[in-house]
């Protein structure tokens, strides 16, 4: 029986000052015990989610196409490391530099994405991602030196904790840096979930639902397209900024179109139109890699043992009554574990050279990691966040409240309470 | 997402605004043209005698830098022409200087066509010949009294480190723990160039045989090799070195590709860790004093370039020569890119050049070649690697340029011929080459070389391809330095540390069994950080599909000074 909540009631705010509560745990029991290489990670994986939430609130929130935010990053690390090598810039002047460049040329490209719609947009804004690593490199204005042209700049200050934090080692920065970069993440998240729920934040979901009845309501479209894309240009500046930050050495190879990808499918495995979904799509896409790469680096017998473990799960959740679609997953899922744990502990058990493992000489790391992102697709097709809003709401619920009508306003409903209970069983 | 067709007050404006729209889908369509055709290659024009004024290129430069402005035009021409007119021109470190390079191509062509360099020695004398360099090597360091004192590292030709500056929980025999000796190596193994993973799969390779049969040094330490994936992306390999530091800490890391190289360079000498034989052409990794950890292996790219400048001007006397070059657009390309183009401006025989840069991953280079056809070039050449180059005969032939050119030349690791001089067919007949000196493995002509034979009869009974050239740079190229440097090491006094293996690198001299003879393979300290500076010049046969070599070999050996590599200058 879902726990119900009042929106606003006391209760509520207890329960999300919980929820905020243990993701600072989280952070912080982090920031502790994982090791530094980890955290070298964690670093990247939380630029990551900040670019990703940019390209949430221009896809999700506002239906533009707009498949460019790996060039708004890079636009952000090669601001950064130019303005800290080439003109002395101290690490945070460079946060309102990267975003003020990354938001102009987001406004530049605005202009045109106002007549340019669906697969055309996309279209263009993907030329632009893989144009740029070119573009960074071309011998105008003195560009190759800003950006380290072919073979990277590194940045020679490194962003190290200050004399005056002793629990920190110089040596040892990363976990510095995640300080830092975790109050800037959630300052970014905090500020955009904030946008979204605003008016601001209402017209630009009118624009993704429905364009000309927003128009017909007094939006103006083109403002509020151009100033979006501009917005999530400069999130994504920001999120370059982060990632220079932690890196320390910005190169052209990085930002290519294969980011672009990552971003997208971080977008949608966390959940299109969430903004919380930015941040597990980040986690997913950078910690996800590394542990396929690390552990689950299987051969090519293994995997196909999983994809059979798959087959098999589906055929068994198959045979479960439609009307009950969580038994049908856990099923599903409890057949395909099974299946996986029994056929690959056989092939470890059995020891012949590369049936089981590969030990790092094989690839096929990258192809388990992509069959995990599509089963993630499959499976949660409103990505993770989505997935487990419904999963909770059957644990705790939150009822909105009827707003207060106004003084003399009709009361055309005669039945409060069967309204109250209607909206109760739409909202989930 | 159609036509919403707003009619105000009676006024037709449909049509007006239908055309609108197909105006706006035609305009975002050219846009999308041009800017993927900016993605596809760009087209820079330099006239060596006029266009100075080009945007600086953090090419390797002398003291006189690239002029941004026309008024410093003038003086640097001065400049140069004063500089060469004293005969021995400033040199460029990371590479030999022109007038080296320039009578090295002509002794060379003035030789008689050596026979090849097959070697038929039995591989057990060879193994002997090997025994016996590392004993004498051995023999010379320590004599020479080479090793850890105090907190100083000596080592040969005035190198030293002084080991203060290691951090404090540096173990000088890290990575080296019950018998085996831990090995990391980052590579791309995924995306557009993982085909660069495979040399790391034919070094683990040799390393097993090696395993197999009594391992490293007196102890018969075991080869436990790490291969990380990076993807060519440099923040991933700065998170593989990190982890493989703090939770492995092996005895060296091995990286691939120059901007993965420069991103950990920093880390690695600061925490004192060896970063040997960079499997990259880079000329910035001999640079003994300032990253006294770091080297390189094969020949540098500047060098290389340096050798088809010289070329040119020793088979062009009457001057006018049109070059076009098809670059790659990454660090590897761009790289040939700015030391021929520095060449080339400093030329009076080159007249123009023509660079147009494709991107890595490109499937086709129909357009780039093209464009650089209609240029008219006396000289193509292919600054490329990988399946690029096989395009890059195909596109070469079918867009004419093999008839209007005199000379084609392929980039040195483009240089195997099963992978990359066979498909094309006929087309790759009389293409020239620099091609660093290495026998390929899959040249038919080396097939009774004992080593190549060897070495061929080792990849296959570990199950991997012969044709693929890239098992073969692993296993020979860098895999048997490695173990010969490890050998060496284990013989020292105080047994296999890091120190002694830094020693034992930049005192390496033997004769490489995978080069031809002739060319030196040997560093020694502070006054040659560059293992292998030397190459053949050879033109494919495909009659014969094998290179064959004209002229002696090219050895500048000891000629490159080292390269104090800063970021935007150069060395």
């Amino acid at each position: 029986m879902p726990y119900v909540l009042e929106q606003g009631s006391a209760e509520h705010r207890t329960y999300r000052m919980a929820g905020f509560g243990l993701l600072i745990l989280a952070m912080v029991l982090c920031g502790i015990f994982l090791p530094e290489f980890q955290l070298f990670r964690m670093n990247r994986a939380m630029a990551t989610a900040v670019a990703i939430l940019g390209l949430n609130l221009v896809v999700g929130f506002s239906g533009l196409f707009a498949l460019c935010q790996s060039a708004f990053i890079a636009l952000g690390a090669f601001a950064c490391g130019s303005l800290i090598v080439d003109e002395g810039w101290d690490y945070w002047m460079t946060i309102p530099a990267g975003m003020l460049l990354a938001f102009l040329v987001g406004l530049l490209l605005g202009i045109p994405a106002l007549k340019i719609k669906g697969l055309y947009l996309a279209m263009s804004t993907v030329a632009f991602a893989t144009a740029f690593p070119s573009l960074s490199k071309l011998e105008f204005f003195g560009i190759p030196e800003r950006t380290g042209g072919a073979n990277g700049k590194e940045i020679t200050e490194k962003l190290i904790p200050p004399d005056w934090m002793p629990i920190f080692n110089e040596d040892a920065p990363d976990r510095y840096q995640f300080l830092l970069l975790s109050i800037l993440a959630l300052f970014a998240f905090w500020a955009v979930g904030n946008l979204v729920k605003s008016r601001p934040g209402r017209a630009i979901i009118a624009i993704r639902d429905n364009e000309i009845g927003a128009a017909v309501s007094g939006v103006d479209l083109r403002r509020f397209k151009v100033l979006n894309f501009g917005l999530s240009a400069a999130i994504g500046g920001l999120g370059g900024v982060m990632w220079a930050m932690n890196s320390g050495f910005v190169a052209e190879q990085d930002f290519t179109f294969v980011l672009m990808v990552d971003l997208l499918v971080g977008l949608v495995v966390g959940g299109v139109a969430t903004v919380s979904g930015a941040a597990i799509g980040a986690l997913v896409v950078v910690f996800g890699r590394w542990l396929c790469q690390t552990y689950f680096d299987f051969s090519l017998a293994s995997m196909i043992w999983l994809v059979v473990a798959v087959a098999l799960a589906m055929y068994v959740s198959r045979q479960q009554p439609a009307t009950e679609p969580l038994k049908k997953f856990m099923v599903g899922a409890g057949v395909f574990v099974a299946a996986a744990v029994a056929g690959l502990a056989l092939f470890a058990a059995v020891d012949i050279p590369g049936l089981y493992q590969l030990n790092g000489d094989g690839p096929l790391s990258q192809a388990i990691f992509g069959f995990v992102l599509i089963g993630f697709v499959f499976f949660a097709p409103q990505g993770i966040v989505g997935s487990w809003r419904k999963l909770w709401s059957r644990v705790v619920q939150v009822r909105p409240t009827i707003p207060d009508l106004p003084e003399g306003a009709e009361v055309l409903v005669k039945d409060m309470d069967a309204l109250q209970t209607s909206i109760q069983s739409t909202s989930t | 997402m159609g036509r919403e067709n707003i009619s105000h007050s009676g006024i037709n404006v449909e049509g007006t605004i239908l055309k609108k729209l197909t105006l706006m889908r035609l305009l975002a369509i050219v846009f999308t043209f041009a800017l993927v055709a900016t993605a596809c290659g760009s087209d820079s024009v330099s006239d060596t005698v006029s266009d100075v004024g080009d945007a600086a290129q953090d090419a390797v430069s002398d003291d006189d830098d690239d002029a941004m402005d026309d008024e410093a035009m003038d003086d640097e021409a001065m400049d140069d022409e004063a500089m060469d007119d004293e005969g021995d021109g400033e040199t460029a470190g990371g590479s030999v200087d022109e007038d080296t390079a320039n009578d090295a191509v002509a002794d060379a062509a003035d030789e008689e066509v050596t026979d090849g360099g097959v070697v038929t020695t039995s591989i057990e004398d060879l193994e002997a010949e090997w025994a016996e360099a590392r004993a004498a090597i051995v023999a010379d360091i320590k004599a020479a009294g080479y090793g850890v004192d105090g907190d100083t590292l000596t080592g040969p030709g005035g190198w030293s480190i002084d080991l203060s500056a290691c951090p404090s929980d540096w173990s000088d025999t890290a990575g080296i723990s019950d018998g085996t000796i831990k090995i990391g190596h980052t590579t791309a193994q995924s995306g557009a160039l993982a085909s660069y993973g495979n040399i790391g799969v034919g070094m683990g390779a040799y390393f097993d045989y090696v395993n197999e049969n009594g391992g490293v040094g007196p102890d018969g330490l075991q080869i436990d090799l790490q291969i990380k994936d990076d993807a060519y992306v440099a923040t991933q390999t700065q998170e593989l070195v990190a982890e493989l530091l703090q939770s492995e800490d092996p005895f060296y890391i091995q990286t691939l590709g120059s901007p993965n190289t420069f991103a950990v360079q920093g880390t690695l000498n600061d925490n004192c860790v060896p970063q040997p034989m960079s499997m990259t052409g880079h000329q910035a990794w001999g640079d003994p004093d300032n990253n006294p950890w770091t080297t390189g292996l094969q020949l540098s790219y500047a060098t290389e370039s340096l050798l088809w400048g010289s070329w040119i001007e020793a088979n062009y006397p009457d001057g006018g020569v049109n070059v076009a070059a098809l670059v790659m657009d990454n660090d590897f390309g761009l790289a040939y890119e700015q030391a021929f183009d520095r060449f080339a401006e400093e030329s009076d025989i080159i007249e123009s050049v023509a660079f147009v840069r494709h991107d890595p991953a490109a499937a086709t280079l129909t357009n780039e070649v093209t464009t650089l056809a209609s240029s008219g070039p006396d000289v193509f050449i292919a600054m490329t690697a990988g399946n690029p180059c096989v395009l890059a005969i195909e596109e070469a032939a079918r867009s004419g340029i093999t008839d209007i050119a005199t000379a084609l030349f392929m980039p040195s690791v483009c240089k195997a011929v099963s992978a990359y001089m066979a498909p094309p067919g006929e087309a790759s007949d009389n293409w020239l080459i620099f091609g660093g000196g290495w026998k390929d493995s899959t040249d038919p002509q080396y097939a009774d070389d004992t080593y190549i034979a060897w070495m061929n009869d080792r990849i296959d009974d570990a199950g991997l391809d012969t044709s693929v050239s890239l098992y073969a740079s692993g296993y020979g190229q860098f895999g048997w330095p490695a173990v010969q440097a490890l050998q060496i090491a284990a013989e020292l006094d105080g047994g296999l540390s890091r120190t002694n293996y830094m020693i034992a690198l930049r005192a390496l001299r033997m004769d490489h069994p995978a080069l031809l003879e002739g060319i030196e393979f040997g560093q020694d300290g502070s006054n040659d950080s560059y293992l292998v500076e030397g190459s053949d010049l050879s033109r494919f046969s495909f009659a014969d599909q094998s290179w064959i070599i004209e002229g002696g070999v090219i050895d500048l050996d000891g000629e490159s000074p080292n390269c104090a590599w800063v970021a935007g200058e150069g060395c």
